[in-house]
């Protein structure tokens, strides 16, 4: 996709240090984890010998983001790819003339350096996330 | 367009993404008031109403409206 850089898959889970251990176990590394209070969620990034990065996420309260995955028992699963990009509102210009609608403003992610995010919904794809200038692990 | 035609046009689309025929629904009507309008729900709802009403909501819009009298407060702003 124009402007974009693969960055990693989003894995919900209620489970989050038994998901840590069971993709160490396959072979992953544990590159950093945060509580992420503002976006009110659990965030661990794990890094494979091949493919992209890992992220789990898993709820800190009960309002969380994943609320409504997690009523529909859809978790746990991948729930969304992240795309990395150097301009997040040209970015998001784009994908709002491919039909998805972005869900609210930018936010920063703890995990990433504050690096900006924000994410998009496309009906027949669900959800795509967007960092811009994302900084792992600082 | 008048609001009777706009909620209307809301509930249709709610019976399509909650698959309930049956749903009754009325301008005081909120979301957590209604099995299964989750925050999913609603943006597949705004999606819908998008494309069925020719509007764009914008990203701090997309959050779940107190209930369908505002949203469709929020949709009468955009069709004049």
């Amino acid at each position: 996709m124009s402007g974009l850089e693969f960055h990693h898959v989003g894995v919900g889970t209620v489970l989050f240090e038994a998901a840590i251990a069971t993709y160490v176990d396959l072979g992953y590394k544990l590159v950093t984890s945060v509580d992420d209070e503002a976006l009110d969620v659990r965030i661990a990034f794990l890094s494979g010998p091949s493919g992209p990065l890992l992220e789990i996420v898993s709820p800190l309260g009960p309002d969380g983001p994943l609320r409504a995955l997690l009523k529909k028992q859809a978790l746990p699963s991948p729930y969304h790819t992240c795309y990395a990009t150097r301009d997040l509102l040209l970015s998001g210009e784009m994908l709002r003339s491919k039909g998805f609608l972005q869900l609210g403003p930018p936010r920063p992610a703890a995990a990433l350096g504050n690096a900006p995010i924000t994410y998009h919904y496309h009906h027949a794809i669900g959800l795509l996330e967007l960092v811009e200038n994302p900084r792992l692990g600082q | 367009m008048v609001r009777a035609q706009v909620l209307e046009i809301i509930r249709n689309n709610l019976v399509e993404i909650l698959d309930n025929d049956q749903l009754q629904v009325g301008e005081q009507t909120s979301a957590n008031e209604v099995e299964d309008w989750d925050s999913l729900n609603h943006v597949r709802l705004l999606i819908s109403l998008e494309a069925v009403l020719n509007i764009r909501f914008e990203p701090e819009e997309t959050a779940s409206a107190g209930n369908i009298g505002e949203l469709i407060d929020l949709i009468l702003t955009k069709r004049q």
